[in-house]
């Protein structure tokens, strides 16, 4: 036998196993060094995230940096345009001032304060309040003719606030005629869609009787006419009127779990029953919500006053429209740099001052807030009074609507379930011929009841059978006593049968006729808790009425002022 | 049964003369027709509807177009298709019955008794017509007007 030489097979096996463990080897390195690379890149990328965010850092505080040095310049430009735009009119505003305190303490000349306020005149061409100042001093030194010429200039260069500043100083002179009048010029130079913040103020003092009965009358004119002008904008009486209708509705009290028991219990419409019942009451509730708004005394603010002196002082101190846009970019600028540079910080700071640079607010707006929410809108009680009857017309239709709702919805019928018998009825009235009703049905009930407890077919059958066998049998005589002893078993039993029966039948008649009269009870109790239902009802429609008259009743601007249980008789 | 005045195929006397309206529309009305509708009524029309309780509109032709025209006159500004498709009136004629219909579309005032029920636009309005605050109830294809005797008005919406 040949062997077979496998060295060289060995051989190569082995030289394959090491240049194998040399590959492997190798990629071991490789693996480390990847490892290794991987660790580098994970630091490298942690250097460079750090960079970054050092890099946004320094970004930033460069750009503050930058925007407040820019502020900071710009600032200084604004401060010059406005001082030599309208630096001068701050030299108008502290000689009035100066004027106005002078004259409280009546220790200047007349002819001096003259002589003053015409160079102003000179030297601040279109400035309102120069030739104001020119008719205060006029007025002051009793020359009328100069007076009137400085006013018509003064009107005719900003007639709104030229109203506004000569009704406040007419006020402080006791002159309230005059301040009447140009309380109304003041009011009839406003639009309803963007007044001044003054006219907050300003009607406040005039709710409260400050400016006087006749001040408030000329006022209310005016502001029926800015009531007509918002009625004029398409939808807006109708949202009015929802608004109030919303209010209203809500007043309607929940009907206590107690009242009218049997009706509750007993009528399968109840719900809308309850619904046109708190409806109902919801009158009365109205009627005392508007009659303890207009009760008790209207006790003037301490406040007040000082705030109406203080709107002369911002009339002659804080800056006019034409100033305004610099003025903002005045805070804005200074905020910037308050905030070292935050642009957006100093943004939501002046946003939130904003309503010192507004100068613009919405009628409608301050008239339903002060009517609805005088809390949160800062009203006060003779402001809400005077606003609630600015909106009587929204507030009668809305409750008149609601009213007249109420009144078709209303159940002309109830519906009652007692027990097995169903009705129907109106107001109580028609008792006899619903008890009828029910006696009927009950009777009927009774009748189909007796008709059930009979003999049964197979009773009956089975006992004729057995008397017919008896016959059979007793009838050859063989077994005669069989036979009459079966036939009186099946009359005796047939008898005992029909005895049960009619027990039965009885007793079902008169548990029955127990149902029926505890039906009659609670019918009765039913119907009589429908009359006073219905009374109630048409009791508290007469408070509708009242609330509509008491509505009607707040066109006078003086029930306003006045306590209404002493003014009644004077209502118009 | 009701008193059917003008307008029923038995009364003799010739078809009544009509005058179609057309369909209005089923939106709210504007607010503008809204405001315009809320105004007071004139005391002209409240007299044309007592008018009815002298149940002259059958044999009066003249009666009938004094009342159309006093509607007509109520509404001059307004479209056909703004202005109500009928009224519902209390009725003062007596037993058995209790409400009228002016149906403004065909033209027919009809009287009807508590147990039978007007047409669907105007069965609606049975209840406010009946109640003593209202003189008479315009009835629109979207609401409802009741009308008290000093010519306000109450609108109930559909």
């Amino acid at each position: 036998m040949s062997t077979v030489d496998l060295s060289p097979i060995v051989q190569g096996l082995n030289t394959l196993n090491h240049n194998l463990n040399v590959v492997d080897n190798h990629v071991s390195v490789i693996d480390d060094k990847v490892g290794l690379l991987a660790q580098e890149q994970g630091v490298t990328r942690s250097l460079l995230d750090k960079l970054y965010d050092e890099f946004s850092t320094f970004v930033q505080a460069d750009l503050k940096h930058k925007e407040r040095q820019f502020a900071a310049t710009r600032l200084i430009e604004v401060r010059q345009a406005l001082e030599k735009q309208y630096g001068h009119y701050e030299v108008v505003r502290r000689t009035t001032t100066g004027i106005l305190q002078a004259t409280d303490v009546a220790l200047v000349r007349a002819e001096t304060m003259r002589t003053v306020t015409e160079n102003l005149m000179l030297t601040v061409p279109s400035y309102w309040l120069a030739p104001a100042l020119v008719a205060l001093t006029a007025w002051l030194a009793d020359n009328r003719e100069l007076a009137e010429r400085a006013m018509t200039e003064a009107l005719r260069r900003d007639d709104s606030k030229t109203s506004l500043f000569f009704s406040i100083v007419c006020k402080r002179a006791d002159r309230l005629n005059a301040t009447s009048r140009w309380l109304r010029r003041y009011f009839q130079n406003q639009s309803p869609f963007q007044m001044d913040r003054e006219v907050v103020v300003m009607l406040d003092a005039l709710t409260h009787g400050l400016f006087g009965g006749t001040a408030l009358a000329e006022a209310s004119d005016v502001i029926e006419h800015w009531v007509a002008e918002l009625e004029e904008q398409a939808g807006f009486a109708d949202a009015q009127r929802k608004r109030w209708s919303e209010r209203l509705e809500v007043m309607a009290p929940r009907v206590g779990e107690s009242d009218y028991p049997k009706l509750r219990r007993n009528c399968p419409t109840w719900s809308k029953l309850e619904k046109a019942l708190a409806r109902s009451r919801r009158n009365g509730v109205v009627q005392e919500y508007f009659e303890k708004m207009f009760t008790g005394e209207i006790v003037v603010p301490p406040g007040l006053e000082p705030e109406v002196d203080a709107l002369l002082q911002s009339l002659v101190t804080h800056f006019d429209d034409e100033e305004l846009p610099m003025r903002r970019e005045e805070r804005l600028l200074q905020l910037i740099m308050e905030e070292q540079g935050d642009k957006d910080a100093a943004q939501r700071r002046l946003h939130a001052e904003v309503e010192v640079f507004e100068d613009r607010i919405d009628f409608a707006a301050l008239l339903t807030n002060a009517a609805m929410n005088p809390e949160q809108s800062g009203a006060t009680r003779a402001t809400q009074r005077y606003a609630v009857s600015r909106c009587r017309q929204w507030i009668l239709s809305a409750h008149e609507d609601l009213v007249a709702r109420d009144r078709n919805e209303m159940p002309a019928e109830v519906d009652l379930k007692i027990d097995s018998w169903n009705g129907r009825a109106r107001d109580g009235s028609d008792e006899s011929k619903l008890v009828t009703q029910m006696a009927t049905h009950y009777e009927t009930l009774a009748n189909d009841a007796e008709k059930t407890l009979k003999l049964s077919g197979g009773q009956i059958i089975g006992g004729a059978l057995v008397a017919v066998v008896g016959l059979i049998v007793a009838f050859p005589m063989k077994a005669l006593l069989l036979g009459l002893v079966l036939m009186l078993g099946a009359g005796g039993y047939l008898l005992w049968k029909n005895n049960e029966i009619q027990q039965a039948r009885k007793r079902e008649r008169e548990r029955i006729e127990n149902e029926r009269d505890t039906a009659t009870s609670t019918l009765k109790a039913c119907l009589a808790e429908l009359t006073d239902l219905r009374r109630e009802i048409t009791a508290t429609e007469s408070q509708a009425e009242r609330v509509s008259e008491f509505i009607r009743s707040l066109s006078s601007t003086q029930f306003v002022l006045q306590r209404p249980e002493l003014s009644r008789a004077t209502v118009a | 049964m009701p008193r059917p005045i003008i307008g029923h195929p038995q009364e003799g006397g010739g078809s009544p003369t009509r005058h179609p309206i057309s369909s209005p529309s089923f939106t709210r009305p504007t607010p503008g027709l809204d405001h315009r509708l809320r105004q007071r009524r004139t005391s002209g029309l409240e007299r044309a509807i007592h008018s009815l309780d002298a149940g002259t509109h059958g044999a009066d032709r003249a009666s009938l177009e004094r009342l159309l025209e006093a509607i007509a006159a109520e509404f001059p500004d307004l479209a056909v298709d703004e202005r109500p498709i009928g009224l519902v009136a209390r009725c003062h004629l007596g037993s058995p019955f209790v409400v009228h219909v002016c149906d403004l579309s065909g033209m027919i005032v009809e009287h009807y008794p508590a147990d039978r029920s007007m047409p669907a636009p105007f069965e609606r309005a049975r209840s406010l017509a009946l109640h003593p605050s209202y003189v008479y109830v315009e009835v629109y294809r979207d609401s409802l007007r009741a009308v008290a005797p000093d010519g306000s008005v109450s609108v109930v919406h559909a």
